[in-house]
């Protein structure tokens, strides 16, 4: 569960969220699209609590986290993959998700689980991995957080096909467990597999939100405002 | 040419120096090497903690209080530092340069204002003459080598392979994400601060029956450790270790031919050639560490 309401951020002073309101019910997957620099990925780090919002609150499982301190944040289970992977160089790939052990005892297992690929790579550094695989382990560490609330930045970046499907069963599933999801992603096959809503962001702030049975006819509006076509089911 | 016993005596010697240097640098080894917080006070640390030892066993105190007391001081202070300076700038490297130069500065005086401009001492609690092979050695020395690497070594096991040495790791590399995984960063690097300086607050007291005890004695102390921990390779405990017992073999190997002094500017001037050679012929991109 996630609440935004009149939420201002940015650096040093300058806006770039310029007023966001959102409302995430449980197990909700909402997704949110814009062209490059609409202010994406200052609005998830608010969520966060990497940024201090300029103005307005956040609310998280009924808690305002306004002005906490991110580790406070991410203790009531907020799972977050950042736009940049956040993959510790110095750290195996073990150590990566170990480090994650106060969020999820077992967070190691469940995501070797959830991504078995990663178990072969365990003793690598996070600074020997590909991109792909960096990219894997983010959103594994993330997933295998058992989170509340997701919050994604661009998460299939890199990743394969068949790699993109297991990320969105896994959404899925926990969606399906009460797990409710902020992403920031425009690919096709994720957004129309497991989005519920889509929110348009421009110039930081919100412009249109398409409910998942609407897409269909708000073809032309996605067109033009990313260059998406829904060619799904 | 000089007589072989006295080759024997250098080695040795070199090795117990080299075991004190790599024990004195570890607190430094954490706190800038992995987590990237460049220290002044580090050498002052280690002065509070022989200032600490000569206050008790001028009070009539027995000296095995101060291995005590003066760690509890050292990290102490230490944590002082780290909470009520450095953690306001987030650990920002030109104001933490610069706080902690000031620190430095006001911690020697602070000595000098307790124990006067004149060099101090203690006595060794137990100190037999030990012969060895051609040579006698003074006991309490060779202890503290002992206890000095000793404890090198279980830190070294400690940083390398447990939690500890993740979190600080993490959260020297991408705070924000270790935030992110539910880590108190701030609280993470409390510890690493109190560890490096009960560390090295330990050694103050440790070298003190041995060491001249002295308001300045700290800048000689943090020179060597940056040596000690930049010849090591940043960020590890291993080679801080090697390079302790490397530049305490080189010096008192030289020391048999030049004068204490010049063994120790000749001894300083290799290992920061050797630094420098190395970082020219280092790969693209930097070693790995
Ligand atoms: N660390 C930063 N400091 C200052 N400005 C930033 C920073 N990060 C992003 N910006 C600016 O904020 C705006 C929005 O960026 P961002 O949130 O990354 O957009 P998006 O994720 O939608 O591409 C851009 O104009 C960008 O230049
Ligand atoms: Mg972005």
């Amino acid at each position: 569960m996630l609440e935004i309401i009149g939420l201002r951020s940015g650096y040093n002073g300058v806006e770039v969220v310029r007023g966001v309101s959102l409302k995430l019910v449980r197990g909700e997957v909402l997704f949110v699209m814009g062209r490059n620099g609409a202010g994406k990925t200052t609005l998830l780090k608010t969520i966060v609590g990497h940024i201090h919002p300029i103005e307005g609150r956040i609310i998280i499982e009924g808690r305002d986290v306004t002005g906490w301190a991110p580790h406070k944040i991410a203790l009531l289970l907020v799972g977050y993959v950042p736009q940049d992977r956040g993959v510790f160089a110095r750290l195996t790939v073990e150590g990566n998700l170990r480090i994650a052990e106060r969020l999820n005892d077992g967070i190691v297992e469940e995501a070797y689980r959830l991504f078995p690929e990663l178990e072969i790579l365990r003793e690598r550094r996070g600074g020997e991995l590909s991109g792909g695989e960096q990219q894997i382990l983010a959103v594994a560490r993330a997933l295998a957080s058992r989170p509340r609330l997701l919050v994604m930045d661009e998460p299939a970046t890199g990743l394969m096909p068949p790699i993109i499907r297991r990320l969105a069963d896994a959404i899925k599933k926990l969606s399906s467990q009460g797990t409710s999801a902020i992403i920031v992603e425009q690919n096709p096959a994720l957004v129309f597999e497991v989005a519920d809503r889509l929110a348009l962001m421009e110039n930081g702030k919100i412009t249109a939100v398409i409910e998942r049975d609407r897409l269909l006819e708000n073809q032309s509006l996605l067109r033009n405002a990313l260059g998406l076509t829904y060619s799904g089911k | 040419m000089f007589p072989l016993e006295h080759l024997g005596l250098a080695l040795f010697d070199g090795l117990v120096n080299g075991s004190v240097m790599a024990f004195i640098a570890l607190g430094l080894t954490i706190v800038f090497g992995i987590m990237n917080v460049v220290n002044l006070t580090h050498g002052e640390l280690y002065m509070l903690g022989a200032l600490t030892c000569w206050l008790l066993v001028q009070s009539m105190l027995p000296y095995a209080s101060a291995l005590i007391v003066a760690p509890l001081v050292s990290g102490g202070v230490a944590v002082i530092i780290n909470m009520l300076i450095l953690q306001r700038f987030g650990h920002e490297p030109g104001q933490t340069i610069l706080a902690t130069f000031g620190l430095l500065l006001i911690l020697q005086q602070v000595a000098l204002a307790i124990m006067g401009p004149a060099p101090r001492s203690v006595q060794a609690p137990f100190n037999p003459v030990i012969e060895l092979a051609g040579f006698s050695y003074s006991g309490f020395k060779l202890v503290a080598g002992l206890v000095s690497i000793s404890i090198s070594l279980l830190v070294w096991l400690v940083v390398e392979g447990s939690r500890l040495g993740s979190l600080l790791r993490a959260s020297q590399e991408n705070r924000m994400m270790a935030e992110s995984l539910g880590i108190d960063t701030n609280r993470v690097f409390m510890v690493g601060f109190a560890l490096a300086g009960a560390l090295v607050g330990f050694a103050g007291a440790l070298t003190s029956p041995f060491r001249q005890i002295h308001f300045l004695m700290g800048f000689d102390a943090l020179a060597m450790s940056f040596v000690v921990v930049v010849l090591g390779g940043v960020g590890r405990v291993g080679g801080t270790i090697t390079a302790g017992l490397a530049l305490g073999l080189l010096e008192s190997l030289t020391a048999l031919l030049l004068t204490p002094t010049l063994a120790r500017v000749l001894t300083v001037a290799l290992a920061l050639l050797y630094i420098v050679a190395r970082r020219l012929g280092a790969p693209r991109g930097g070693w790995r560490y």
